[in-house]
């Protein structure tokens, strides 16, 4: 009887937010959007446009200077030039920087007459700045390895030992957090919305009056958020790994990651009821719910990580069960492994429990008034 | 008549405002909130936190050590082994351990080769590019500083401004105009929209005032909001330390780019005749137009596609136009009399729009 009442309040909530327009674009649009831009964006994240001017044009270790600098995979693009068409370009802003190779560069080289490049950098900002700052070294490093000017001088070398075997694509890491967001946000804006609902339509008094246990009805607008959050979000990851954006999974991580989903949308819901039954207008579910999901991607570190974050902040984001979600789908989608992920699901699980146990007796109270 | 009418609408909706005043808030923080949340990026995203493990503390040692912390890139804390710079790393406190070896002094002295292994959490390849190329910028300023004569060539950096403009600094500029963007159209939107929801627009319909003064109403109503919101921002970025240089261009283009998105929302709230539509369309709109339009550098350093469309839209001319007046460069390839006459474009065909929608709208009731 109560498990009747339940599938029909999850079908008939699932139903009307199929049905309602507002509701999808509610639900999606803003992470689809954010989506959109990731890709539009992934080319340019690689570094900015330069300029190469090589005015030792005879000269074989400036020819060696110019192919690596062309060839540098820290920027978005390297077009050698004339000193004129560089100044130009860079006036214009079509480069960020110039890199000239001086006149007598190879013979200064080999009569121990130490050259000077120079390195024009358009500071507008220290973060594209030091991308190019970053870049020079990089481009004289990998020059003396090779050799075109004698012997190495400088006796460092890295040995790098990496914790993933592959570095994951930039907006593959960025796309994960993007579908933690709209699991949590379809969760929190359907089972809001669910709530109110009732109140703005009038149907709570049918609800108060039908013979099916309070417990039964939230339990049901709970279950038809969770289960739109599960749709949206596996629709979402499953477009990004058909566009090759996030790697396929196995089989048992594919399972892992849908249970996080599942708990993370369990979450949400749980939020969305109590911001639901609280609220009781659309209008202001709708307006908190986008924020405070924004607020929840942003704690959880976003388009970061969160050691990248500093101590105070780390601290917040302990407390945001976007942070776990986040971790365990970047584990298992991205990296390849469950390490870590059933701890991660089971603070998830907590979570999930908190939100339910303090929105369903809100919800109650509502009903009951 | 009409102007007295539209006085009043006016008056009537900010009277609204404090009815209703949880989404008023909402509305008027919404800005800020946006502010926030990408100061926390900033933060996030400024430095690159890693171990240094140092196994001797001889000149060369301290010299490295000191060399990779001027490498634009680090946050750097030393740690006494490895095994707890790798604890580090599993618990977010690090995402790099670098190891300075046992004799890395005596090595780099007598020109043999030393090797310096780094523990890296390769979380996304941007992330580990920008240790992996840092590093080589610490062992280049090493050699430079205390053996200048091993390398053959120097350079030097020339850059276009005498001060760096911090990326925070920067990045919150790009926000004010994204915080008008939604500001305005949430205001705009909101109060036309309003009038659907409540069934009070058949009575403006069936008043004996004109049109375009329900609409002038509406329009100066939000541009009251959006003031307080703007107002709201600006506090904030004052308290972040930054300081206008150019008072008019400031104040003139936040009127133009407000009233350009408050018209804009008035069209989108008489269209949607719903509140619960204008929220979302609002965020959708404004974040991407956010992050394509020259947030964090010119659009010409971005990708094709990306600044064509940027280019149609008028918030990336706002963001220019607000840069010139706080940092004073000019970060567009738009000459300033171009770029104003764009943004006085959109004003007018906005203004337009939000008439002919209204007037549509009107209609069809």
């Amino acid at each position: 009887m109560q498990f009747q009442t339940f599938r029909a309040i999850v079908k008939k909530d699932l139903a009307t937010w199929w049905r309602s327009p507002a509701i999808l674009a509610v639900t999606v649009f803003p992470a689809l959007i954010l989506m959109l831009v990731l890709i539009l964006q992934a080319a340019a994240v690689t570094g900015s446009p330069v300029a190469i001017v090589n005015q030792d044009s005879g000269g074989q270790a400036a020819a060696t200077l110019q192919h690596i600098a062309q060839n540098y995979d820290g920027f978005y693009r390297a077009q050698v030039m004339t000193k004129t068409e560089a100044e130009k370009d860079y006036q214009k802003l079509t480069v960020a920087g110039v890199l000239i190779i001086p006149k007598g560069f190879s013979a200064e080289i080999a009569h121990n007459q130490r050259p000077t490049l120079t390195w024009q950098v358009r500071n507008f900002n220290n973060d594209s700045a030091n991308d190019l700052r970053r870049a020079l070294p990089d481009i004289l490093t990998t020059f003396l390895k090779s050799g075109a000017i004698g012997k190495n001088p400088m006796h460092i070398q890295v040995q790098e030992h990496d914790l993933h075997a592959k570095d994951a694509s930039f907006v593959g890491f960025n796309m994960i957090a993007v579908v933690v967001m709209l699991v949590l946000q379809a969760g929190i804006v359907n089972s809001g919305l669910a709530a109110v609902r009732e109140w703005e339509t009038g149907s709570v008094k049918e609800l108060l009056m039908s013979p099916a246990w309070p417990l039964t009805m939230i339990l049901g607008k709970v279950g038809a958020g969770v289960a739109a959050s599960d749709i949206t979000g596996g629709i979402a990851l499953i477009a990004a790994i058909a566009a090759g954006i996030v790697p396929a999974p196995g089989v048992g991580l594919a399972l892992w990651a849908f249970v996080i989903m599942t708990l993370t949308a369990i979450v949400g819901s749980g939020i969305g009821v109590l911001l639901g039954a609280a609220l009781r207008a659309t209008e202001r579910v709708s307006g908190l719910s986008i924020s405070l999901s924004f607020y929840l991607f942003f704690l959880a570190g976003g388009i970061t990580d969160i050691a990248y974050l500093p101590r105070w902040l780390q601290a917040v984001s302990s407390y945001v069960p976007n942070t776990y979600a986040l971790g365990a789908l970047r584990q298992t989608l991205l990296y390849g492994s469950d390490a870590g992920v059933a701890l991660d699901a089971g603070v998830l699980a907590v979570a999930g429990a908190i939100a339910l146990v303090i929105g369903i007796p809100v919800m109650r109270r509502g009903l009951s008034h | 008549m009409g102007m007295r009418a539209a006085f009043h609408i006016m008056m009537n909706d900010l009277r609204l405002n404090l009815v209703s005043p949880f989404a008023t808030i909402l509305s008027l923080i919404v800005p800020v909130n946006f502010l926030f949340l990408f100061v926390l990026f900033a933060v996030g995203g400024a430095k690159v936190p890693v171990s240094v493990v140092m196994a001797g503390n001889g000149y060369n040692d301290l010299a490295f050590l000191h060399a990779l912390g001027t490498a634009l890139t680090f946050h750097i804390q030393r740690v006494p082994s490895a095994a707890i710079g790798q604890q580090l790393i599993q618990h977010h406190g690090s995402v790099a351990t670098i190891q300075i070896p046992s004799g890395f002094s005596g090595k780099v002295a007598h020109q043999q080769t030393a090797y310096i292994p780094l523990t890296l959490n390769n979380l996304n390849a941007d992330f580990a590019n920008d240790v992996r190329r840092a590093i080589p910028l610490g062992i280049l300023n090493f050699y430079h500083s205390v053996f200048p004569s091993v390398i053959p060539f120097s350079w030097k950096e020339v850059d276009a401004y005498a001060h760096n403009v911090t990326f925070l600094g920067y990045l919150s500029v790009s926000i004010q105009t994204v915080a008008l963007l939604i500001g305005g159209l949430l205001f705009g939107g909101r109060g036309s929209a309003r009038e659907w929801e409540l069934g009070t627009m058949k009575e403006l319909m069936l008043a004996p005032i004109r049109p375009w003064s329900v609409v002038l109403g509406k329009l100066c109503a939000g541009m009251v909001n959006g003031i307080a919101s703007a107002a709201l921002v600006w506090v904030v970025l004052l308290l972040l330390g930054l300081r206008l240089l150019a008072w008019g261009q400031f104040v003139g283009v936040t009127l133009v780019t407000m009233l350009v998105f408050i018209s804009l929302g008035v069209a989108i709230g008489s269209v949607a005749k719903s509140q619960f539509v204008v929220t979302p369309f609002a965020f959708a709109l404004g974040l991407p137009l956010f992050f394509i339009s020259g947030a964090f550098g010119p659009i010409s350093w971005s990708t094709p596609a990306v600044a064509v469309i940027a280019r149609v839209f008028p918030v990336v001319y706002a963001n220019a136009a607000f840069q010139h007046a706080v940092h004073g460069y000019w970060p567009i390839d738009t000459a300033p009399v171009w770029l104003w006459t764009i943004l006085l474009a959109w004003a007018v065909l906005a203004l337009c729009v939000s008439w002919l929608a209204y007037r549509r709208a009107t209609a069809q009731h």
